[in-house]
């Protein structure tokens, strides 16, 4: 618990200011910071190097009715730092939002501002925005460099990689993405690099959804 | 009265000289609706020049050595003759022949394997493959937002200098788009300006009766996958469409290619491995081979005897446009580019 009040001066302050929805990423429990080494509960070395995803269509409800219309794509870059979404409706009782791009923008062609390809979440040998790209080294992989390359993407059956996610709203608005959980996801024991829509990748997006929960 | 009249006039001349439409300008009568959005990405002659700047730079490479235009030559109708396999950076050598880039604007999916699904985000792969041109499109942001040439371009393409890779992406695809090839003996006779002699004539009809399925007039491709009954070459392995969709149906499926140009874009196939067009004839009347994974449209073959090849290679290169060859507006822009760098 007391990780989280360092998480919660790190990301939270703007709480007392205004109505904020907050997401960030943790990794051994504490915000994470990508580079540095943690060991976590399984006295696993793990270092994240990169961690960033698209959430889009992000929604507030007051009664299931929506009080604001569904955001563009935002691209969340955990290595620097929390999101923070401040425009939450002084009502709303809900939210919801989906992890990753859907068809329609990938197929619209070039985008721009989040959108665009400069920012590394786009594959260039097929099309398609990376949804979620996780990047890793762990001490006790076998695998050549110990790593984790985790390029989820794909938009159409049967490897859409989208994922949508909802909340009843609590006081704090604070929302984690538990990366301890999500590298530990069955699918890692075998397959340490993901980098094309496949089944695999199917699976650890349901595993990444899961993995953000509401900070209690 | 007068200010309106002059705004309206003005308004005028800038749609003349801003908006260019594409049905207008580029599009042939005898063609079929384009598949490109163009209101995603309206065409502008700035748009065109600075797209076909950026075709030509060799800055979009690592080692600043490689253009578009390098494995995508004018004189070859934007495909390549020297290699049978693209030619990157470094001398590197892809696994892939360079299609010709003719009449984009009506192609739905790009790449011999249908990787790309809109011609906005074609030029990220070449950009990006190590054996071709080996930087990110981050990268060539960062060096044409530095160079002296291409900020003023930007601009006036733009609105501002600023470079981004939405910007050069959409450029890219207006000069593409601008590639179109419907000037051919075969579009003359079409628009009726023209008339095929005998021997194109019997050669059209062969053409109908045997390959017009696939070579769909009058783009002369459906734009489909298929599997024309190729051995896979064991040295490159390359399993096609199947890479990208993972269907065991799609393997060694490759885009039909268009057969316009054909004069200018040897060698043929996927992986270059035919010569000339009797090599490619000799493959579908004589060599096929009737597996189960081949297209089922060639499993009777193609018995044809010398005169219908002859006939049918007579009325193949009526499919030849050398005022698209020789466009001057699809040229090395010496005015943008020369000592400029």
């Amino acid at each position: 618990m007391k990780h989280w009040i360092f998480f919660l001066v790190l990301f939270g302050n703007s709480l007392m200011a205004q109505k904020s929805f907050i997401l960030g990423a943790t990794l051994g429990n504490e915000p994470v910071q990508c580079g540095k080494w943690v060991v976590n509960k399984q006295n696993d070395s793990l270092q994240v190097n990169r961690c960033a995803m698209y959430l889009s269509n992000l929604q507030f409800f007051e009664n299931g009715k929506p009080l604001t219309a569904p955001e563009k794509p935002i691209l969340i870059n955990f290595c620097n730092g929390a999101f923070e979404f401040k425009q939450v409706p002084q009502n709303a009782d809900s939210v919801t939002f989906s992890v990753g791009i859907d068809s329609l923008i990938q197929t619209a062609g070039a985008m721009g501002g989040d959108l665009d390809p400069v920012n590394g979440m786009y594959w260039t040998w097929q099309s398609g925005y990376i949804h979620v790209k996780v990047e890793a080294q762990t001490s006790l992989l076998a695998s050549e460099l110990h790593s984790i390359v985790c390029h989820l993407g794909g938009y159409s059956a049967p490897f859409n990689t989208n994922r949508m996610k909802g909340f009843k709203l609590n006081d704090k608005m604070l929302y984690r993405l538990n990366l301890d959980q999500f590298l530990a996801a069955e699918s890692f024991t075998t397959v340490r690099k993901i980098m094309s829509p496949s089944l695999l990748a199917t699976k650890l997006s349901d595993a990444f959804i899961d993995s953000i929960s509401p900070v209690r | 009265m007068r200010i309106a009249a002059g705004l309206f006039l003005l308004s005028m001349v800038m749609i003349s000289w801003i908006g260019l439409q594409f049905d207008e300008v580029y599009s042939p009568p005898h063609f079929p609706k384009p598949a490109y959005q163009f209101e995603e990405n309206p065409l502008t002659r700035d748009g065109i020049q600075l797209g076909r700047a950026l075709f030509y730079d060799n800055l979009l490479s690592a080692n600043n050595m490689v253009s578009c235009a390098s494995c995508h030559s004018v004189y070859n109708a934007f495909a390549h003759t020297d290699h049978a396999l693209s030619h990157g950076i470094e001398d590197r050598i892809g696994k892939r022949n360079a299609p010709a880039l003719i009449n984009l604007a009506w192609q739905k999916r790009f790449m011999w394997d249908g990787a790309i699904h809109h011609l906005d985000m074609q030029a990220l792969a070449p950009i990006s493959h190590r054996d071709e041109m080996g930087s990110s499109i981050a990268e060539v942001t960062q060096k044409l937002q530095a160079s002296k040439v291409y900020p003023p371009l930007f601009e006036a393409a733009w609105g501002s200098p600023e470079v981004t890779g939405e910007r050069v992406l959409k450029s890219l695809s207006q000069f593409m788009l601008t590639l179109v090839s419907a000037g051919s003996k075969y579009d003359r006779v079409k628009l009726h300006q023209a008339q095929f002699t005998e021997q194109e004539a019997r050669g059209y009809e062969v053409f109908k009766a045997h390959c017009n399925s696939c070579h769909t007039e009058p783009l002369f491709t459906s734009n489909e996958f298929k599997n024309n009954g190729l051995p896979v070459n064991q040295a490159l392995n390359d399993m096609g469409r199947y890479g990208i969709t993972q269907n065991i149906d799609d393997s060694l499926c490759f885009k039909v290619p268009t057969l316009r140009n054909l004069k200018y874009t040897y060698p043929y196939m996927h992986d270059g491995r035919f010569e000339t067009l009797s090599e490619v004839l000799r493959h579908y009347t004589r060599n096929l081979r009737n597996t189960a994974k081949q297209d089922a449209q060639l499993s009777q073959g193609f018995p044809m005897g010398g005169n219908a090849k002859v006939d049918l290679t007579a009325f193949l290169l009526t499919l030849s446009d050398s005022a698209f060859v020789f466009n001057p507006n699809l040229a090395f822009p010496r005015e943008i580019l020369l000592n400029n760098h």
